[in-house]
């Protein structure tokens, strides 16, 4: 289970919420033969979730009966009683506490899927991206975290808390990146990339993205490591070096990073999570 | 060649830009559309060059659609070739200065000025003296009533990034565009 050792916080996007049948897989595998104890809340209908776990030949009651899995309505886990509020942060107890009565596990994991949390409220981005940074104090080698989102809450963030939103996951599932420890630096080329494609949209050997990213360094004083680290300035500079064009901009590089990181159930690699 | 025009459009009153392109005939549809932008809002257009084209400047103006002989008349255009600052008896800056004061002898404020005074500026003794004047004339640019555009060709941009003519150029104006040789192009505001 080599991305759930050294990453106990994980991040697994999906193209939407319904695609979650490789999520069932893994679920089954990591009971059945890595000796897990997994408790699901990614989903509001927990009996739902059951029946269509059995439709993908998963037999889901027989592993809740042995208390192996635990499925729970996400918006009773991811309420303010429960996961705390940004200001009073995550409340490391309220996760420990789903698992119960199961001595013989291997591992414990929470999979859920935390994305209408703070969901009505102002600023709900940065809320969410300041609790998914306090999980990473909360979850460690005895209790890892999956955290599921979809394409489509990533393609309503910003550049720069989408940054964040990943930077706050040690580790990432799926994409074309594949099932890896999560590394800063690998926002770099699909910004690139996505500056390519908005700027010039052809096949180009001397990119734009050279002369921005040189003008970044050279002028702002902007250099890629400051980019990783400081995602809202590079922002902020992108959106005053290109005026009106840069909405567009923004959001080419934005589509980039999320393709690259998405759990495509085209890819190769996404029929089975292979960890 | 859109992202250049919306930038080109929505640059402010005072603007000094500098403009790098590795073929004329694409920059110089940057430089006319510059002026014509200009012209449509009736600011006092001039351009200024140490070549020997203005005969080709003023057609080429004519065939991007400016009405070069109306404008001239009402005064809102004017076309210049300077002489070499370099050779001013009275030091460098000093020649800018005369050079300027006699392309806006004929003209009112707002001015909208294409303007390069040095012509061989890749010879190293021209680029330091090119580099000079843009340093000077941004240090100085709040108390000129208008937008000047400096146009440079130039081989290739990608390799003149890395030298310090570029870097000095980079930091000495408001806004950089780019003309690649495919007619691409590429405009940063700067801070």
């Amino acid at each position: 289970v080599a991305i759930l050792d050294p990453s106990s916080h994980s991040l697994w996007v999906l193209d939407d919420a319904a695609s979650v049948k490789p999520v069932y897989d893994l679920i089954n595998k990591l009971i059945l033969k890595e000796g897990y104890t997994i408790v699901y809340a990614a989903e509001p209908n927990p009996q739902m979730t059951l029946e269509t776990m059995a439709t993908g030949g998963i037999n889901a009651r027989k592993l809740v009966e042995e208390r192996a899995l635990r499925i729970i309505d996400r918006n009773l886990v991811f309420s303010k009683d429960n996961v705390g509020s940004a200001d009073n942060k995550a409340k490391e107890p309220s996760f420990k506490s789903y698992f119960r009565g199961r001595n013989k596990d291997k591992g414990r994991l929470f999979i859920g899927m935390p994305e209408g949390y703070f969901g009505s409220e102002a600023n709900f981005h940065q809320k969410l991206i300041s609790a998914e940074q306090e999980c990473n104090n909360i979850f460690d080698a005895d209790l890892k975290a999956i955290c599921l989102h979809t394409r489509a809450f990533l393609d309503s963030m910003s550049l720069s808390n989408l940054v964040k939103l990943l930077n706050a996951h040690q580790g990432i599932i799926g994409g074309k990146l594949g099932v890896k420890i999560w590394n800063p630096a690998y926002i770099i080329a699909p910004m690139r990339r996505g500056l390519d494609k908005a700027l010039y949209p052809k096949d180009n050997a001397n990119s734009d993205s050279d002369i921005v990213f040189r003008t970044l360094e050279l002028i702002y004083h902007v250099d890629e490591q400051f980019i990783i680290s400081h995602p809202d300035i590079f922002e902020s500079t992108l959106r005053k070096m290109f005026g009106n064009s840069a909405k567009a901009i923004l959001k080419s590089i934005c589509d980039e990073i999320i393709n690259e990181i998405v759990f495509d159930r085209e890819s190769s690699n996404s029929k089975e999570v292979q960890l | 060649m859109y992202q250049v025009y919306e930038i080109l459009d929505s640059m402010q009153d005072c603007n000094h830009s500098v403009i790098f392109y590795e073929e004329p005939e694409y920059g110089r549809m940057v430089e006319y559309r510059f002026i014509k932008t200009g012209l449509l809002r009736g600011e006092s257009c001039i351009y200024a060059t140490p070549e020997d084209d203005i005969d080709i400047i003023e057609s080429g103006m004519v065939d991007f659609g400016i009405d070069v002989e109306g404008y001239k008349k009402m005064k809102m255009l004017h076309l210049y070739k300077v002489t070499d600052p370099q050779g001013d008896p009275s030091g460098l800056l000093h020649g800018i200065e005369k050079i300027s004061e006699r392309i806006i002898a004929e003209s009112r404020p707002p001015f909208r000025v294409v303007g390069r005074f040095i012509k061989n500026f890749e010879e190293e003794v021209g680029m330091r003296a090119n580099m000079l004047i843009e340093r000077s004339l941004h240090s100085t640019f709040a108390k000129f009533q208008g937008s000047f555009m400096c146009p440079y060709p130039i081989n290739d941009i990608h390799e003149a990034m890395e030298g310090a003519w570029m870097q000095n150029h980079l930091r000495n104006h408001h806004t950089a565009i780019f003309v690649f040789k495919d007619g691409h192009g590429l405009a940063l505001n700067l801070p």
